[in-house]
């Protein structure tokens, strides 16, 4: 299978979005005679030419992180330039990758819904979408082995298969929301004020500690 | 009130969405309101790249100086905030999308658990309330409307604040003008 790849975060090579499409694609390129090509969408000028190869692929696979909420802007031009398409994709098959640093999976499903509709107005078929919250960042150690081990075997298998394994799907986004054990812990943490420590040492590292809680605005 | 419209329509050609705001704005302003109206397609948007500075290196400032800054200072001092946007391919335009990607600035890095969700810490003490209107244009439908709510009530969440409104330009402007005047 050839797989076209789009990686819509605005930091291109440096981003957290690359690491987890590193994993998914080095056991993607386990399966006999696979291969792929990464499109980077931000910083292309020409949207158009990014869309017409999205419509003459069989296979695509969309990965960015989340931002507000949703796509990060660049993405959206991206689809945007997917206009002149609509309707007209029906050979090709879409898949989707979204990450987040918040750790719940909840933030990310109103834009997978979304995902799934423009793969739907867009004629194509819809092989889904990996939702991953709790990514840490590539500049603070990256990915976890364990989690790194993950995406490579979901790439193996979509490399086999042409679909997603629900189940390993499943297991990269188990529960939508934190139990309530974990709750309180974050609670306490933060009370404790260890949930800021984290940002702080990156504020120290950056010169901004001082100026932590400035309004420029007011 | 002191009301911010950001206009997101991308396009010049489509006036009747412009005139719509427009309209708004002195119906809004016959009642006594204070409504600026930011037409983002004029105005210099940069991308957000991610770089994290507006957190660590210059806290609620972004680095790059761009229009923006106008947008998120109008923002913080306002009432309410009505994003503005045909939709295309199903959701808010990439230019309005644009302008929202940097107000990152306006929350703090740090986390905390709100409604049992985890959520950034509000950087200033109060937020305004948002709207937003839509114009279906000639492919949008009711899904896209619920998918663009259900993201913009998120949105709402990590500010703190509220969604008072989604509507769309099929609603008469004066209609929408009294519904803003009953918040």
């Amino acid at each position: 299978m050839k797989l076209m790849v789009y990686n819509g975060s605005p930091r291109k090579e440096s981003s957290n979005t690359k690491m987890l499409l590193d994993s998914f694609l080095k056991g993607f390129m386990r399966g006999r005679g696979n291969s792929y090509q990464i499109l980077y969408i931000a910083g292309e000028n020409r949207m158009s030419h990014l869309a017409e190869i999205l419509a003459g692929s069989e296979t695509a696979l969309i990965a960015f992180p989340l931002y507000i909420d949703c796509m990060p802007a660049v993405t959206m031009s991206f689809f945007e330039s997917l206009e002149p398409y609509i309707g007209f994709m029906k050979n090709t098959r879409l898949c989707f990758l979204v990450q987040s640093g918040f750790p719940e999976p909840l933030h990310s499903r109103p834009v997978e819904r979304y995902l799934e509709k423009l793969t739907k107005r867009l004629g194509a078929q819809y092989i889904g979408a990996i939702i991953r919250g709790g990514v840490r960042s590539a500049s603070r150690g990256g990915c976890s082995r364990k989690l790194s081990v993950r995406f490579e075997l979901l790439g193996e298998s979509f490399g086999k298969t042409g679909t997603f394994d629900s189940e390993l799907v499943k297991g990269l986004a188990p529960r939508d929301r934190l139990s309530s054990p974990v709750l309180q812990t974050v609670n306490l943490l933060d009370k404790i004020g260890f949930l800021d420590r984290m940002w702080e040492k990156s504020l120290k590292e950056n010169g901004g500690f001082s100026k932590r809680y400035d309004r420029p605005y007011l | 009130m002191k009301i911010l419209i950001l206009n997101g329509n991308p396009d010049e050609g489509n006036v009747h969405f412009d005139k719509y705001l427009e309209e708004l704005q002195s119906s809004l302003g016959e009642t006594g309101h204070d409504v600026e109206i930011f037409l983002l397609r004029e105005m210099d948007i940069q991308y957000c790249d991610g770089c994290h500075g507006c957190w660590l290196r210059t806290p609620g400032e972004c680095l790059v100086s761009d229009h923006t800054q106008l947008i998120r200072k109008s923002f913080v001092n306002s009432d309410l905030v009505i994003s503005a946007s045909p939709i295309r391919m199903g959701f808010i335009s990439s230019l309005l999308k644009k302008g929202k990607d940097k107000f990152i600035p306006l929350v703090l890095p740090f986390v905390r658990v709100e409604n049992g969700e985890i959520h950034h810490k509000p950087r200033y003490d109060k937020y305004p309330l948002l709207g937003f209107i839509l114009d279906k244009g000639l492919d949008g439908d009711n899904e896209d409307v619920e998918i663009i709510s259900q993201i913009a009530e998120r949105n709402a969440m990590q500010l703190g604040t509220h969604l008072s409104f989604v509507s769309l330009t099929s609603k008469e402007e004066g209609e929408l003008a009294d519904e803003i005047n009953g918040l």
